[in-house]
């Protein structure tokens, strides 16, 4: 197998219930899951069967009812608030399913967020922030307000925010979801780019098409991980 | 870790957070502008009213008494002799009588209804005339019928714009004076307390008393300045003081008035300290209504940017971060406020200041209590909110509607 790369997240048996009154739903069911440094992973499934939740795991913005989970060795259950903030700008970029922009603030704004609170500059971060913007296409309208753009940019805005501090993690929420498939391929190409430079991608999809980008697929069903195989090189 | 870059663009997105909701902002700011103003002011004016009372009292000077006498029918006031025995009493320095003239000074056919003239008598001038020209009326020009007067700088610089005044004549009760002296600026003097509205505006004229007597046809003298060598024992001597005139008037105790200027100021201190520290408390409610004004928008808008937060936990901001963020919004919102309201409560303050007549000072430390105080109430009331922002748990903030 792959023993000798290393890894870079591993969940051991991740349950996670939500408490509604008497009623306790359980959308994890004991999940387990290893990622390795620089891999590429779709994951799939219906609507509801938990893929966001298990993602807001992954990205240490939720914290599961049972199980483990371990990034870059260290167990996310025993960090501190701070700590946790640290991780989530510096090591993980986090693409939402929707979006979630400020949105009084605009494009370029909105993509510096990360970096001012990983403490850099002002300057780098205006500087880095156009070059990412750019990336994604959107050089003419870095200081339009989120408004003032239409879907699909706000997505692209998103995905320039999400990588702007270089994370070693990337988790995108269906991140070709508001996009035509041109704009989608290009955001693919992008992901490609990050994942040549080393970075590895975790990400949501209802689209096949998108999915066989990945090197590796999951599946979640009914709470439950499968492993979906490799996929031919894309 | 929290850094200088990072402080900065927090500070900048507070600011813009403020300027993006100016109405509310407004607003908040009322309640702490209302509140600083009104400590500003209320402060400051009873400053002002105590200085303008005191004035009018302390021109005495500590440890003298002021006899008045209202008289019976068979006896108007005191005569020299009584005044002579008073001063034989124990601890008592001197005694000067205080005439108040009932007559203007004229000169150059031109009247000065707002300059007053006393009588008093020589022992004034020993413990209270600073001379600055000329000499003080002596005990030699207390015969009646000597017309020498002295002048203090006010009268001078009105009637004699031009200078020159010492040796020059005015006419008092029609009698051509020569002034013989002017008394400094600087020096102590009782008033007449008539506090007529105009009296002694322009200066004092001092003329012998005995003159004074003759101009108002009175052969007896219904009001004296007493004064004393050991302040300390002040109250014996006003109870000797009290006990030797009640004797001369028949046992009449509403005959006469013993003012004892002391006891009077230190009343009066006593009475204005509680009037700030009440009126201050009053106008600290304010403050704090603003206060809690201040916490409530704070708490609204946590509340309603709830999702915000949650994403700016999720792209990385530390508890601490989000807590600044919102702690710096409540102190720009109470600063700025009570900036302005330090400014409106000075303008205020000089408003009174030329209403009550005395002249306008800033009052630093009521501009020191009014800044911390809006520091004070930001911090305070802002950290709930601050606090409250700051420990949201990102996801729970994110699906926020
Ligand atoms: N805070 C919550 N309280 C209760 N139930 C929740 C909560 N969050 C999610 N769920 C439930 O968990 C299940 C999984 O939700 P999740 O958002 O992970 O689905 P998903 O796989 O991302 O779906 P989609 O493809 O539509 O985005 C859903 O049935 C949802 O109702
Ligand atoms: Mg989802």
């Amino acid at each position: 197998m792959q023993d000798n790369r290393e890894v870079l997240l591993e969940m051991k048996d991740i349950v996670k219930q939500y408490r509604m009154g008497d009623e306790v739903s359980t959308v994890l069911k004991g999940i387990s899951l290893t990622v390795y440094r620089g891999e590429f992973v779709a994951v799939l499934g219906p609507s509801g069967s938990g893929k966001s939740t298990l993602m807001n795991i992954i990205g240490c913005l939720d914290t599961p009812t049972s199980g483990e989970y371990f990034l870059h060795g260290q167990k996310i259950a025993d960090l501190s608030e701070s700590e946790l903030a640290h991780i989530r700008s510096r090591e993980i970029g986090f693409i939402f399913q929707s979006f979630y922009l400020l949105k009084d603030q605009n494009a370029l704004e909105n993509v510096e967020l990360p970096m001012i609170y990983a403490g850099a500059s002002r300057r780098k971060c205006r500087e880095r922030a156009k070059e990412m913007l750019k990336r994604v296409g959107l050089e003419d309208r870095m200081t339009h307000m989120p408004s003032q753009l239409s879907g699909g940019q706000q997505q692209r805005v998103a995905i320039a925010r999400s990588i702007v501090n270089t994370p070693i993690l990337l988790l995108a929420d269906e991140p070709t979801g508001a996009l035509d498939q041109a704009t989608g391929k290009q955001v693919m190409e992008i992901f490609h780019e990050l994942n040549e430079e080393g970075r590895t991608i975790i990400m949501i999809t209802h689209d096949a098409n998108i999915a066989a980008h990945a090197r590796r697929i999951v599946r979640i069903l009914d709470g439950n991980l499968y492993e979906g195989g490799e996929t031919a090189d894309a | 870790m929290l850094n200088f870059a990072m402080l900065v663009q927090t500070f900048e997105m507070s600011i813009r957070n403020i300027r993006n909701n100016r109405m509310r902002s407004f607003l908040t700011m009322l309640g702490i502008i209302i509140g600083v103003g009104s400590v500003i002011s209320l402060i400051s004016i009873v400053g002002f009213a105590t200085r303008s009372m005191l004035g009018q009292f302390s021109s005495m000077g500590a440890g003298s008494l002021q006899v008045n006498i209202y008289g019976t029918p068979v006896k108007e006031g005191l005569t020299d002799n009584e005044l002579r025995e008073i001063s034989q009493i124990d601890n008592v320095l001197s005694v000067s009588p205080l005439i108040t003239v009932n007559t203007s000074v004229v000169k150059d056919k031109t009247i000065y209804k707002k300059i007053s003239v006393l009588g008093r008598n020589e022992q004034f001038f020993l413990r209270n005339g600073t001379i600055r020209e000329g000499r003080a009326l002596t005990i030699k020009d207390m015969s009646g019928n000597i017309p020498v007067c002295v002048i203090d700088e006010d009268a001078e610089s009105v009637l004699f714009p031009n200078g020159n005044a010492l040796g020059s004549g005015i006419r008092v009760g029609g009698i051509q004076y020569r002034i013989v002296g002017i008394l400094h600026k600087e020096a102590n003097y009782a008033d007449d307390f008539a506090f007529e509205e105009n009296r002694g505006k322009e200066g004092r004229v001092f003329i012998p008393y005995k003159n004074g007597m003759l101009m108002n046809g009175q052969n007896t003298m219904i009001s004296a300045e007493v004064y004393t060598k050991d302040t300390s024992r002040i109250n014996e001597t006003v109870a000797a003081i009290e006990d030797y005139v009640k004797g001369q008037f028949n046992g009449a105790k509403d005959s006469f008035y013993i003012m004892n200027l002391s006891s009077i100021l230190n009343a009066m201190d006593t009475v204005t300290t509680m009037m700030s520290a009440l009126l201050g408390g009053i106008a600290s409610i304010a403050l704090l209504v603003g206060g809690i004004g201040i916490m409530n928008m704070m708490l609204v808008s946590v509340t309603e940017r709830t999702r915000e937060i949650g994403l700016r936990k999720a792209l990385g901001a530390e508890p601490i971060v989000i807590q600044i963020q919102f702690l710096l919004e409540s102190m720009i919102l109470s600063l700025v406020g009570g900036n302005i309201g330090i400014v409106i409560g000075e303008l205020i303050s000089f408003i009174a200041s030329k209403i009550i007549g005395v002249p306008f000072t800033v009052n630093i430390m009521a501009i020191l209590i009014g800044f911390l105080f809006s520091v004070a109430v930001g911090a305070v009331f802002g950290w709930a909110p601050a606090n409250r922002a700051s420990k949201l748990n990102p996801i729970d903030a994110l699906r926020a509607e």
